[in-house]
């Protein structure tokens, strides 16, 4: 259920990237940086089903918490590797969101950016 | 934990921003967007970002065993932000098409206005043409009068045989018929008020008096026909009077009719001129009424309409040399004829 949550934000997301580019707004400054935040959380969405793909494959035992507030990994195979750096996710999720605030910053800087009528 | 606070933060600023733009464009269906799209960011952050802090604090705590409790619900919430923010995102589409309507309307409504602006200017030129005609007419007519009074003394006096003066006489009787046939020649040039007429021609005319209607067509649900003639029906007048009557009758029978109702049109040739037939299946009209239905002012709807407009309508297809007739059958809908005289340019 939740991969199919992800696969329908990545989805919709695709769409309306396509939708920005096709109405012409991602010529325009605060919407392209828009778009490109967007294109980030669609990779962001494909990264982290890869990511829960990869922790069910993961055996239980290599995740313990032996004697310790943090949780330890045992880095044995490729598998736990992977576990780890598609754990990483925020690494695309901030990005994509700071580019998005920064066209809706750019937006609300300059009024003219909200066009009256379709581009 | 950081990754998870930046997200919060700067979804929170992605918010503040967008109100921002909310508070510069008033109603403006992209601005208004923006701001759901930076909610459902938010939500997104707050939901995602929840269960990594949470997931900490209780390793934290060495409570291991209650993540793993509540770790489906923590993804349960984090799948409805998605489907939150999935779903709002989607919606972009619509307040495109949003936009590309309102352009369509705002297009549509300069048209009309540009149009109505048109209408004013011909109807005051004809209004002022029409008073200036019957200022002449007046005029015309007082000459006459003497006019017809000198010629019928002349007229006289040359029957009783003066003949020293009889070819003074008749030179003043020939003068008197010279001015009373300037006179007529004057008057009839001044009844056709042909300053603002152009040749048209009335499928292109009906054609666009149901554009303009349409939309009031499309709001009951109602399809208009239109039987167009192959023919090119010439006539001669003033195109956006013209157009306006046929768009009132046609508005008529659109508001007359129930929803889902069929208006059918048909421009033809007939033995009468260039025709055009306006036929709707609605409710008819009573026969007391359909006797005073042109007369200025008659109206059955008390209040909301001046009982005006087809008065007027059938001024202006009597201002073109045509004419109008309605019959409505009880029960069986009304039919609207109405003709004009064909007119055949030389080429």
């Amino acid at each position: 259920m939740h991969q199919a949550a992800h696969l329908f934000f990545a989805a919709s997301c695709t769409l309306l990237h396509r939708q920005l580019q096709k109405s012409g707004f991602l010529d325009m400054d605060g919407w392209h940086s828009i778009g490109n935040g967007i294109f980030w959380l669609i990779l962001w969405n494909i990264w982290t089903i890869t990511g829960h793909t990869i922790e069910e494959l993961l055996p239980g035992a290599n995740i313990t918490t032996d004697g310790s507030h943090t949780p330890i990994i045992y880095l044995d195979s490729w598998v736990a590797w992977a576990y780890v750096v598609f754990k990483c996710d925020h690494l695309l999720c901030v990005p994509g969101m700071y580019l998005i605030y920064k066209g809706v910053k750019k937006i609300a800087a300059s009024p003219d950016l909200i066009p009256r009528f379709p581009l | 934990m950081l990754g998870s606070s930046l997200m919060i933060l700067i979804s929170a600023g992605c918010l503040v921003h967008a109100r921002r733009i909310l508070l510069t464009h008033v109603q403006h269906p992209l601005a208004r967007y923006l701001v759901w799209f930076t909610y459902a960011l938010l939500i997104f952050a707050v939901s995602r970002s929840f269960g990594h802090i949470l997931k900490h604090i209780l390793y934290f705590l060495d409570m291991n065993w209650l993540w793993r409790e509540i770790s489906p619900v923590s993804g349960a919430i984090n799948s409805i932000s998605f489907i939150i923010i999935a779903s709002v995102t989607l919606f972009f589409g619509n307040i495109y098409d949003i936009m590309v309507q309102m352009l369509k309307d705002r297009k549509r409504i300069e048209q009309t206005s540009k149009e109505i602006l048109k209408l004013t200017n011909d109807l005051e030129n004809i209004i002022s043409e029409r008073s200036k005609a019957e200022m002449s007419l007046k005029l015309a007519h007082e000459i006459r009068n003497p006019v017809m009074v000198i010629g019928g003394m002349v007229r006289s006096l040359l029957k009783k045989g003066d003949d020293t003066r009889a070819p003074q006489f008749q030179a003043i009787l020939d003068e008197a018929q010279r001015l009373n046939e300037l006179v007529a020649n004057f008057e009839k040039n001044m009844i056709l008020p042909q300053i603002h007429y152009t040749q048209l021609e009335l499928n292109t005319l009906t054609e666009e008096a149901i554009e303009l209607v349409r939309p009031l067509a499309e709001q009951k649900k109602q399809v208009i026909l239109l039987n167009r003639s192959p023919l090119n029906l010439f006539f001669y007048g003033n195109r956006q009077t013209v157009i306006m009557a046929i768009k009132h009758i046609i508005g008529n029978a659109i508001e007359a009719c129930p929803e889902a109702a069929t208006i059918e049109i048909t421009t033809d040739l007939t033995e009468k001129g260039n025709t055009l037939i306006i036929e709707d299946n609605g409710p008819g009209i009573a026969p007391e009424m359909l006797e005073h239905i042109f007369e200025p002012f008659y109206t059955t709807q008390k209040g909301k309409t001046t009982g005006l407009g087809l008065a007027y309508v059938k001024q202006i297809i009597e201002d073109h040399r045509g004419s109008i007739h309605i019959s409505s059958p009880e029960g069986k809908g009304t039919v609207v004829r109405i003709y004009f005289p064909a007119y055949y340019p030389i080429k």
